[in-house]
């Protein structure tokens, strides 16, 4: 009696999947950080370089189930990005960069060969107030901030693509 | 003889520490508790709250092999005793006149007493803590370890500072947090330890390096994290024989 009372109750209340999977449109706001980080190979990475693109900033870690999940279509969203002012900055927690090699080669379909940034001190992380794996924030060709979204989803699914590429400079 | 007669009961009291002991505590109207308890006669009690995904079968493995240090542990299904499923705003509908019933049922019997709350169950040890120093006659209480706590009122939206649970800053209380560093949390523990000791907790903290929350119970635990579930009774109990400050005083 007491699981089907629990049962009933989630199905009324629990948010459902799709609802959590949804980009949060936000008050336009500008980037709480220069999001000043190295890649892979050491080369310096600041948001300011970015200025005329839609950025999607995503923090992750190679030990976050959802994160790992959500990679594949991170990648063929920029696959059908390709041509436009589109980029992906993958801002990884403070894992060592023989994990994240090692994670890189198990993930083959898609290869992914989007930028991953090393935030090895947590900075980012706290400027950007981030609480949750992954988080993501799509960026406007201003660097403004323009959607969240706590948790994964498909990047590539038509609606999400819809919101991005809103954003682009030439359909403004 | 004597040597084969011990080994029997040495063995039949394993084996109901292992199990538990099945009671139930009334402590309000129509609200019966279930808890499941072990190591029953243990100088030492331990309050296990649920989190908010109720109380799981490895919550009742450690308090097994807690009982095996010392403690009594109490393992309360809060959730069941009020029909509340097992999410995390279920924790706001347990009032904490719940968890001072139940430590009225079994603090005589105990000369030290602790809680025990991870997740977002942590925000309801703190309740129940200050409850219970609270109600009439004050009573003491040793201390509460918290495993990889979320004390935050809701869930922070990204780019938004948090705010903690009123609690967080109201309790009194020697405090040891158990938190591995592959989290979120980690990078805010912190702030979540000042806030802690401006309602004039004492907090230790020691971090596990390689775990992720709810390591312990994780259905895609790695290796390490499953070795280290198998020793957080002894982890737990080393937390409070290091509790920041041992002083059984009510505030």
């Amino acid at each position: 009696m007491k699981g089907i009372a629990a049962i009933v109750f989630l199905l009324a209340f629990a948010p459902s999947a799709a609802q959590a999977k949804t980009l949060q449109a936000l008050a336009p706001y500008a980037a709480p950080t220069p999001l000043a980080l190295q890649d892979l190979n050491g080369k310096s990475h600041t948001l300011a370089a970015y200025k005329g693109k839609v950025v999607l900033v995503n923090f992750w870690a190679t030990w976050c189930p959802p994160c790992r999940a959500e990679m594949p279509s991170i990648q063929r969203l920029k696959m059908r990005m390709a041509g436009k002012p589109f980029a992906v900055l993958a801002v990884n927690m403070a894992e060592s960069k023989a994990d994240i090699d090692t994670f890189l080669s198990a993930m083959q379909d898609p290869k992914l060969d989007f930028t991953i940034l090393r935030d090895k001190d947590g900075a980012a992380l706290k400027a950007w107030k981030v609480f949750v794996f992954p988080t993501s924030f799509v960026l406007d060709a201003d660097g403004k901030v323009r959607y969240s979204l706590i948790g994964s989803t498909e990047w590539d699914a038509p609606d999400t693509m819809k919101q991005i590429e809103a954003l682009l400079p030439q359909a403004r | 003889m004597k040597t084969c007669v011990a080994a029997f009961f040495c063995m039949l009291l394993n084996v109901a520490w292992a199990s538990g002991e099945s009671r139930s505590i009334h402590v309000a109207p129509e609200v019966d508790v279930p808890v499941t308890v072990y190591g029953a006669g243990n100088p030492k009690l331990i309050l296990w709250l649920p989190s908010e995904m109720g109380v799981v079968n490895a919550d009742l493995a450690v308090a097994a092999q807690l009982a095996r240090q010392g403690f009594e542990v109490w393992v309360a299904d809060l959730f069941s005793a009020r029909f509340l499923p097992a999410i995390p705003s279920s924790l706001h509908a347990i009032p904490c006149s719940d968890i001072t019933q139940l430590l009225r049922a079994a603090a005589p019997h105990h000369t030290k007493i602790y809680l025990l709350g991870s997740g977002h169950g942590a925000g309801l040890a703190l309740e129940g803590a200050r409850c219970w120093q609270q109600s009439d006659p004050p009573h003491p209480i040793d201390g509460a370890v918290l495993l990889f706590p979320n004390l935050y009122a809701d869930r922070p939206e990204p780019g938004e500072a948090p705010s903690y649970l009123p609690i967080a800053s109201r309790t009194r209380l020697p405090i040891f947090i158990l938190q591995g560093n592959l989290s979120p949390w980690y990078w805010y523990l912190d702030e979540m330890q000042i806030t802690l000791e401006r309602g004039g907790s004492e907090v230790a903290v020691k971090i596990l390096p390689g775990m992720r929350d709810r390591f312990y119970f994780r259905d895609d635990a790695l290796p390490r994290e499953r070795e280290l579930g198998g020793r957080l009774a002894a982890l737990i109990s080393e937390s409070i024989d290091h509790l920041p400050r041992k002083k059984r005083k009510a505030p």
